[in-house]
């Protein structure tokens, strides 16, 4: 995007050719970084402990009669089983996020500020997902599919792209977008 | 953050928002019509990229919603993993997915497109033809990988098993649906967006 008057074009808009081939770039070495990480890790223990538990306490604490129980990487109940698959941990939201802010070459203290807001929304948005769908499992099926798949996701990447912009446009110039292509 | 930029950022919120609720439903609602346009359109991309099977894609009604499914007509004699023999020219039911994931990517392009601020009409109008000429691409690049990787994972399980290389064909589906589906939609986004805000040079002053 062009380096225009800030009245006129107040959104540095993050769309420069070499931000948009950071972008992409950082995008895929995250992806293959998470790619090598074991299945059964993530099953076990990072599903397990970071999704299934606290879903698990968040769904007790709102609807008690659920009796839902964790197992690896499955919510159950009498009603519904939820499981938790590769893909279902915000991962992708999270390498979209921490790639637009890397490339974004903001100051290293306000990039990790940003890069910790970004994970702690994707984590708190991602639990609120997994929540959602157990209910939406349990008592509206039918609803399930189109939530799932292209609901939520859709609305989630908006969230994204939203925190994005506050972040970028919420702070001091130290970042120059190029001026022409 | 200065009360210009809050407001700026309120109204960008808002219509951010307001274009992917208006998206988002007239997808929802329209998902027949518009899978069953793509569909010859999808049939083509997945014919280009494979030579096993020739496809051939509805849009069907099922307990779990509308799904896109399709069916393959092989191109040669195929194993399935259950030992059967797929002769040539023989058809079999070979993937299937719901209606509404082919439109994600879609639905993020042009929220994104139409929820970014322009400048202008004729910004707006330069960021209109880039998003009809990215839009097919778009749509190219993701679908179709899906459905083939499907294929390919049914044919042959063994190669997601994590001590033998992904093939060729299936390494893209994988990616696409690790989260490369949403990213393809943002980087045409940023690229239309961009492509908008370009200015028509200007003619250079003439020399006396």
């Amino acid at each position: 995007m062009e380096a225009a008057s800030s009245e006129s074009r107040p959104w540095r808009a993050p769309a420069n050719w070499s931000f948009i081939v950071v972008f992409a770039s950082i995008y895929c070495v995250l992806y293959v970084a998470y790619s090598a990480i074991p299945d059964a890790y993530l099953r076990e223990v990072v599903y397990y402990q970071g999704i299934v538990r606290p879903s698990q306490l968040m769904i007790g604490w709102i609807a008690p009669n659920e009796h839902v129980i964790g197992i690896q990487n499955q919510l159950q109940s009498g009603s519904a089983a939820l499981n938790i698959v590769r893909g279902c941990d915000g991962a992708g939201i999270v390498f979209l996020l921490v790639a637009a802010i890397i490339a974004f070459r903001a100051g290293w203290r306000r990039t990790l500020l940003g890069l910790a807001g970004a994970i702690a929304l994707v984590y708190i948005l991602n639990q609120l997902r997994i929540v959602a769908l157990y209910f939406v499992n349990s008592y509206r099926h039918a609803w399930f599919v189109p939530m799932h798949v292209y609901f939520i996701p859709t609305l989630m990447i908006l969230a994204g792209a939203l925190y994005f912009a506050l972040w970028a446009t919420n702070g001091p110039a130290d970042h120059e977008p190029s001026a022409s292509a | 953050m200065a009360p210009l930029i809050t407001s700026r950022l309120l109204r960008l919120s808002l219509r951010g928002m307001l274009a992917w609720a208006i998206l988002a439903v007239a997808g929802f609602l329209l998902a027949r019509p518009i899978v069953t346009a793509l569909a010859p359109y999808l049939e083509g991309v997945v014919d280009t990229m494979q030579s096993d099977y020739v496809s051939y894609l509805t849009v069907d009604d099922s307990q779990e919603g509308l799904k896109l499914v399709m069916a393959c007509r092989a191109s040669r004699s195929l194993t399935l993993p259950s030992g059967r023999v797929v002769p040539f020219l023989q058809s079999f039911a070979c993937a299937k997915t719901d209606a509404v994931h082919v439109l994600v990517p879609i639905v993020i392009f042009l929220t994104i497109v139409i929820g970014w601020p322009a400048a202008g009409r004729r910004e707006l109008a330069r960021r209109a033809v880039g998003a009809l000429l990215l839009l097919p691409a778009i749509i190219g690049f993701t679908t179709p990988v899906l459905l083939v990787g499907l294929v390919g994972a049914g044919l042959h399980p063994e190669r997601f098993s994590s001590d033998v290389q992904l093939s060729a064909l299936l390494h893209p589906f994988v990616f696409i649906e690790m989260g490369g589906g949403w990213l393809l939609p943002l980087i045409a986004a940023a690229v239309c967006i961009r492509v908008g805000s370009l200015k028509p040079p200007s003619a250079p002053p003439s020399n006396p």
